[in-house]
């Protein structure tokens, strides 16, 4: 069994999986698109030393960093009008037209 | 002039050179040789004395050579009807009760290298082949390539190779198949039948979704994987025990022919567990970072899993809530972006105080991700929390394929 893990655009890790298989994480979650990685021993290793008491993950695609329990992303940056905006006009459901003129 | 002697007239009696008595010896060595086997017509032949003693009788022989007497004569060739032995050349013979009948067919040898007793059931047949393939009463040992081609060794030189046996296509037969081990590729659809062995060297990583045609249904091979192969499951012509699998390096995977194109795969893993059954695989994902709860209105997703949508999942989880600023009520359901299998409402008493809810049910065929999303409909502060015990698992969801 190895360990997966889902990351945003940003690195941040946002689910954390094990199996064998990198489907098992959700490509699109809370509207964010999440890149799944399935870890070498080497980087299983690295995320278990991790301090346990981090208040989140970033993977940068080998090495991993921890974001301090206090320094955790605020809540509302997970879903912002502008990301919502984003992820809408993303999935064809919106114009930046409209996006402009609903700020207007 | 007569003759000097006769036997009855010279000379007269009376006369000179006393006839009488000569004539008298005359007449008994005429007497003797009357006994004497005569040579006319009976060359060849041996002279005897007769049953009654009296004279020689000539006897007729067969053969040539010198005559033979009771102790250590010497035959060349002789030709010997119904005799009475109990060895030759040191070979015992026992006699039968009344008879018995050993043949052996033309320019052929019989050779026992070592004691041997043979039975059977009376008029049985025992074969051994020019191959070397035994047969009784026609049931062979058939090769497992070919049922026309006797195999022609029995067993193997190779040191923990090992010898099975397998049913045949014809009732009543098996197969004996010799472990000599080969080496097969991995590919889409392997050729394990060719190899001489039913011992296989299975390298490689590629996808099995089936295999060449087998000689005979009943023929079966096992297959020690060296790297991660694949079988994949088809439900009719590759039957795999417990679904697709990936195997792992000293796995073996015993394949089955239930006819010359069906095939059933079982699955022996090398570290002695049992085999993970695929359909009834697990999943199990966690937060790796908190859900912002920032829309009262709306849910957020918590744990979640792509699981596929076949089969039926038991699935099983919890959720870490809390809310910054006050005491908040939640909603949170266990679904699958349709079909919700579990819900309930719960409710923090204050400012950060977290609450942890578990949910669990069963679903089939899910419509999407399986997942515990949440809804705080108090404020805009709630959170789904991942890492509030420091063990980073506080909110985590499993799901079990059990159909």
């Amino acid at each position: 069994m190895s360990t997966i893990i889902g990351t945003d655009d940003s690195g941040t890790v946002r689910l954390v999986s094990t199996g064998e298989n990198a489907s098992s994480i959700p490509a699109d979650w809370n509207g964010m698109r999440l890149t799944a990685s399935v870890l070498t021993e080497d980087q299983e290793d690295a995320y278990d030393e991790l301090p346990a008491d981090r208040g989140g993950t970033v993977f940068d695609g080998k090495n991993f960093s921890s974001i301090a329990a206090d320094e955790k992303p605020a809540p509302e940056k997970v879903l912002t009008a502008d990301s919502l905006a984003a992820l809408l006009e993303e999935k064809g459901l919106i114009t930046e037209t409209e996006i402009e003129e609903t700020k207007e | 002039m007569a003759d000097y002697f006769t036997d009855a007239l010279d000379p007269a009696t009376n006369s000179d050179g006393a006839s009488a008595p000569i004539r008298a010896q005359y007449a008994a060595i005429a007497v003797g040789f009357t006994k004497v086997a005569p040579y006319t017509g009976n060359g060849g032949k041996l002279i005897a004395i007769d049953a009654a003693g009296t004279k020689q009788e000539a006897i007729v022989t067969t053969g040539t050579g010198s005559g033979v007497r009771a102790t250590s004569p010497t035959l060349v060739t002789p030709t010997l009807g119904v005799a009475t032995v109990t060895s030759v050349n040191k070979v015992a013979i026992t006699a039968p009760a009344t008879s018995a009948t050993l043949t052996i067919a033309d320019g052929k040898t019989l050779t026992a290298s070592n004691t041997l007793t043979l039975t059977a059931t009376d008029g049985s047949t025992l074969a051994v082949g020019a191959g070397g393939t035994i047969s009784a009463a026609g049931f062979a040992l058939i090769d497992d390539a070919s049922a026309a081609a006797q195999r022609t060794t029995l067993g193997s030189t190779t040191v923990g190779d090992a010898v099975f046996i397998a049913a045949s296509a014809s009732a009543g037969r098996v197969a004996l198949l010799i472990g000599t081990k080969s080496t097969v590729a991995s590919a889409a659809s392997p050729d394990i039948w060719t190899g001489t062995g039913s011992y296989i060297d299975y390298t490689g990583v590629g996808n099995a979704t089936g295999f060449a045609a087998a000689p005979q249904a009943g023929d079966f091979r096992i297959l020690v994987c060296t790297g991660a192969a694949v079988f994949t499951h088809n439900g009719s012509t590759m039957v795999v025990a417990g679904g697709t699998f990936t195997a792992s390096a000293g796995d073996w995977v015993l394949v089955m022919a239930t006819s010359a194109t069906n095939f059933r795969v079982i699955r022996l893993k090398s570290d002695g567990t049992a085999a993970a059954l695929s359909n009834l695989s697990e999943i199990t994902a966690s937060l790796g970072a908190d859900v912002a709860l920032n829309n009262t209105l709306n849910y957020f997703d918590g744990p979640s899993i792509a699981q596929g949508s076949t089969g039926t999942w038991f699935v099983s989880g919890s959720v870490t809530l809390g809310d910054s600023a006050g005491g908040a009520s939640f909603v949170v359901k266990l679904w699958d972006g349709t079909t919700v299998i579990a819900s309930t409402l719960v409710d923090t008493t204050a400012a950060n105080k977290q609450i942890c809810v578990s949910l669990s049910g069963k679903l089939a065929s899910p419509a999407g991700n399986l997942r515990i999303s949440v809804k705080d409909g108090t404020s805009t502060s709630g959170v789904i929390l991942f890492n509030s015990s420091a063990e980073s698992k506080d909110s985590t969801i499993s799901a079990f394929r059990v159909a």
